[in-house]
């Protein structure tokens, strides 16, 4: 099952429901794995003339994820994966709340090397205390979200505003977009807005600030930069403008094509090829055509 | 002026006079508000006066889209982006979408109050017209 943690989550893969080419990446990829197996209580009520919606969901989840091009995939894992939905609707506006959580293993050839390097023994007890406080093994993950959609006439607006928060070396991160669309007949023109915020947990517990010409000491800063290199790494955080255009074509089937422009923030990497630390600026162009039957 | 109030009368008279509700023999309904239309096409209720209703889309696709444009109230896209989020995320499938010729059949079920809409003028024999209250 798709997990309902944002507001197009269940639907992600169905781009045909949606304008853009794809979802505003800011808030989507920080939900990485695609599917969880569990169980989902639905609730609806009409009360006058709103709907009510309640979800609830408790899973398990297991997935890889990709996180460069130079190394196997990671494997994420979500253990005790359960939230809640609070949905209302009107006729033209919905708002949306959620909740999740889930105790989150990450599994990155990277990271387990640096974990497992041998060290002086004078230097392992703090290495065996950097990965418990920040190893991304079971840790709480908890996701905090809420959405809004408003239809006037031909005009629909719609935003969300996300926070996720843990423990372990992930950065913590809020997230928001808005995007705004107008029908003629059968074109969608549509601009969107979106950014996201990381802040890392690191507390440069490995950071020696005079660590003169004792030899452990300089390693301990030579860890302390490649510990947050690799937190970088997981530090994608980046503003992006798009302007887009949809076209239903046929009953069944829509063109649309995107332009974003991207800019990442000095320390951060970008979304797409967050393995380029260099990768500032981007321009890019999308088009597709999606179709149901 | 006067002209162009006749045009708007008669523009107006013509796109609202195409369809009309109809329900099956055993319907106890005779008269239903455009609001519960809304509610019963879009699946949110089922029942109306404690009787169970299924609905029937009209397979005609000029006389569906105008029955969409006036009680539902959406673009053909917004319903159709409806129920693709309805049937994906598994919570409930469109009504059946049948051509007003075989709306008879469904009289074989003598359990359930059947409700269409149709094109003025052709509603089966047996099919009683439901007044839509504002």
């Amino acid at each position: 099952m798709r997990a309902s943690t944002f507001m197009y989550s269940d639907i992600q893969n169905v781009s045909y429901a949606y304008n853009w080419v794809r979802l505003p990446q800011e808030i989507y990829a920080t939900m990485p794995f695609r599917g969880y197996d569990g169980a989902e209580l639905n609730y609806f009520r009409q009360i006058n003339d709103y709907a009510l919606n309640v979800k609830l969901f408790y899973g398990y989840g297991e997935d890889e994820v990709v996180t460069s091009p130079y190394s196997p995939p990671s494997e994420v894992k979500l253990d005790d994966f359960k939230g809640v939905v609070l949905g209302l609707s009107s006729e033209n506006f919905k708002i949306r709340l959620s909740y999740s959580q889930s105790y989150t293993t990450f599994q990155n050839a990277r990271l387990d090397s640096f974990f497992d390097q041998a060290l002086p023994p004078q230097a392992q007890d703090t290495m065996n205390a950097l990965s418990k406080k920040y190893q991304i093994d079971k840790k709480l993950v908890e996701f905090y979200s809420v959405g809004a959609n408003y239809d006037y006439e031909d005009f629909s607006i719609v935003g969300e505003y996300i926070q996720l928060q843990n423990d372990s070396m992930m950065p913590n991160t809020t997230a928001a977009y808005i995007s705004l669309a107008y029908q003629i007949d059968t074109f969608t023109p549509y601009i969107t807005i979106a950014q996201s915020d990381r802040e890392s947990n690191y507390e440069n517990d490995l950071y020696v600030e005079n660590p003169g010409a004792d030899p452990i000491l300089n390693m301990y800063n030579g860890l302390d930069t490649g510990f947050k290199e690799i937190v970088k790494e997981l530090s994608y955080a980046q503003k992006s403008k798009s302007i887009g255009l949809r076209y239903d074509f046929l009953d069944n089937a829509a063109a649309k094509i995107q332009y974003d422009y991207i800019e990442v923030d000095e320390d951060h990497v970008n979304i797409h090829f967050h393995f380029d630390d260099e990768l500032k600026d981007m321009h890019v162009f999308s088009a597709t055509v999606d179709f149901v039957f | 002026m006067k002209l162009l109030i006749a045009l708007l009368i008669i523009t107006l008279s013509i796109l609202n006079a195409n369809i009309t509700m109809i329900g099956s023999p055993t319907c106890k309904i005779d008269n239903i508000s455009s609001k519960e239309i809304k509610y019963l096409f879009t699946l949110k209720t089922n029942t109306l006066n404690t009787q169970k209703i299924v609905v029937i889309d009209n397979a005609d696709k000029t006389i569906y889209k105008e029955f969409v444009k006036k009680y539902i109230k959406k673009s053909l896209k917004k319903m159709k982006v409806y129920w693709i989020r309805m049937i994906f995320t598994g919570i409930k499938q469109p009504p059946r979408k049948v051509n007003f010729e075989d709306l008879e059949d469904f009289n074989k079920d003598t359990d359930s109050c059947y409700l269409s809409y149709i094109e003025v003028g052709k509603k089966p024999k047996s099919w009683k017209l439901i007044d839509v209250t504002p």
